[in-house]
């Protein structure tokens, strides 16, 4: 989870962050603060410094589902087709997944009609269809994924293993310790994630380390 | 007076079909060669839900363009924020001003499509209010504003709120003059150009003016292609009131245009289209301004 330490200024921190993740082959989640701004904006910042770290963002399901869409596909041709949305599950995930097919529709929900089809809108269409195109051939959506905080390793592990990915909160501190949580992560945690090692190597991997 | 460069918006029309990814690369290549050729600033425009992909979000596009760049500003011509939520449009323009050192200038306007309304569910009768409405909102905005239009509203908006003017291509010089007399703060004009032979000059401000102003600007409600002695009009009027012709006809309405009392040009190219042509351009209008 990207994030900035108070009092530098955020985006070169963001970026050595970022930096650091793409190296090891992390993702970054963006989600808003006041130290990391809006995080499509902050995505589309971060994608001149970066080829291929991908984003996970954090979307506020307050925010219209049109603007978060548009916001989306623009982020996406800004890193050439990095970005994913992390939504709560219900109508806006809904709204966010019709909008991002770059096709024509609707949507008629609880809080959201989408278009108004106000009869004084002249020229207003049944449907609307979000342009751009994303770089992406199909812009993900997802739901249901939260940030646990940084934890020992073995107990990180133990918790995360099998689960489909991983979001870590890195600990509040200044630019180095991030880092050092990065490759902490990176060397201790991730490998082991998907399936535990081969025998012996998981020994090896602790003494390597150490 | 500065020199700015505008527009971009990102589009891939039917004169020159282009791979949006591409395109979006493309500016942050164009912003830094904006950047060392010295020009004031880099102006991206929005509209929605159209055919050739216009830029909907330009605060995003402009998030990126200004972390590829240290002393280029980078502005909106314009930004449509009565569509949007005040706070987060605000929060959004904070935070591009911050992590670019105070680069961003916020161009906004109330566009012309109530498609684009309708589709974030207002009516198109509570524009101006709505913008009235984001400008309290917005007054103790970090980034400078610049109210675009050149309607009476927009003069008395401008003059209301205290902010500066930024006044669209197309314009005669005497709605200049009057527009200029009635500012209360800065004015940025933009000016329809292409510099070269006139002939072929006005011939690639003919092709670009016929496709948006066709297919997408309502003259009297209806599209330009279905009122075809309109759309003439409309684009006589573009080639009268722009400049197409040689580096010093450019230097020379530079001239006129600081004589009139602009704070700010922006030269507005024709089209996304031709990359090649566009960078020689910037080059051109660079030696322009120099001169």
């Amino acid at each position: 989870m990207l994030d900035a330490p108070a009092g530098e200024a955020p985006l070169p921190a963001l970026t050595r962050q970022a930096v650091a993740l793409e190296a090891r082959g992390l993702l970054a989640w963006l989600e808003a603060t006041p130290r990391t701004g809006p995080p499509l904006l902050t995505a589309a910042a971060l994608a001149p410094a970066t080829r291929h770290l991908r984003f996970l963002i954090r979307v506020d399901a307050d925010e219209h589902p049109l603007a978060v869409a548009e916001a989306a596909v623009v982020a996406d041709n800004c890193t050439n087709g990095r970005i994913a949305l992390v939504a709560d599950p219900g109508e806006h995930a809904d709204a966010l997944r019709a909008a991002l097919t770059g096709h024509p529709f609707r949507h008629d929900g609880p809080r959201w009609t989408i278009p108004a089809n106000r009869p004084e809108n002249d020229g207003a269409q049944p449907r609307i269809a979000v342009t751009p195109p994303s770089a992406q051939l199909s812009l993900p959506v997802r739901t249901g994924l939260v940030p646990v905080d940084l934890d020992e390793p073995d107990a990180l592990v133990e918790r995360l293993r099998d689960g489909e990915l991983a979001v870590i909160r890195l600990p509040d501190t200044d630019l180095p310790g991030r880092l050092a949580a990065i490759d902490e992560l990176a060397r201790r945690v991730a490998p082991r994630l998907v399936h535990p090692l081969p025998p012996g190597l998981e020994d090896y991997w602790r003494s390597a380390l150490d | 007076m500065d020199v700015g460069l505008g527009l971009w918006t990102l589009r891939s029309t039917a004169a020159d079909p282009a791979g949006h990814a591409g395109l979006y690369a493309g500016l942050v290549e164009d912003a830094r060669i904006a950047e060392a050729l010295g020009f004031h600033s880099l102006w991206l425009a929005e509209h929605h839900f159209w055919y050739d992909g216009w830029c909907p979000a330009p605060l995003v596009a402009a998030a990126s363009v200004l972390a590829a760049t240290t002393t280029l500003r980078v502005g909106t011509a314009v930004h449509l924020l009565p569509l949007y939520d005040p706070a987060r449009a605000l929060a959004e323009v904070e935070w591009l001003h911050t992590m670019s050192g105070g680069r961003f200038e916020h161009g906004v306007g109330i566009g012309y499509r109530p498609a684009e309304y309708d589709g974030y569910g207002h009516s198109r009768r509570v524009r101006g209010a709505r913008m009235d409405a984001a400008l309290e909102h917005f007054a103790d905005s970090p980034a400078p504003i610049w109210v675009g239009g050149m309607a009476g509203p927009a003069l008395a908006r401008a003059a209301r709120f205290g902010r500066n003017l930024l006044l669209p291509s197309t314009l005669r010089r005497d709605q200049l003059e009057a527009a200029i007399a009635e500012a209360v703060a800065q004015v940025a004009v933009m000016k329809y150009t292409w510099v070269g032979e006139p002939g072929d000059a006005v011939d690639t401000q003919t092709r670009f003016t016929q496709e948006y102003t066709g297919a997408w600007f309502p003259l009297h409600g209806r599209p330009g292609f279905e009122s075809p002695d309109l759309l003439a009009a409309q684009t006589r009027r573009t080639i009268e009131t722009g400049i197409f012709g040689p580096e010093a006809v450019l230097a020379g309405t530079l001239d006129e245009l600081e004589a009139l009392g602009a704070d700010l040009v922006i030269v507005h190219l024709a089209g996304d289209g031709r990359r090649e042509d566009r960078h020689e351009q910037m080059e051109r209008i660079a030696r322009a301004v120099a001169a």
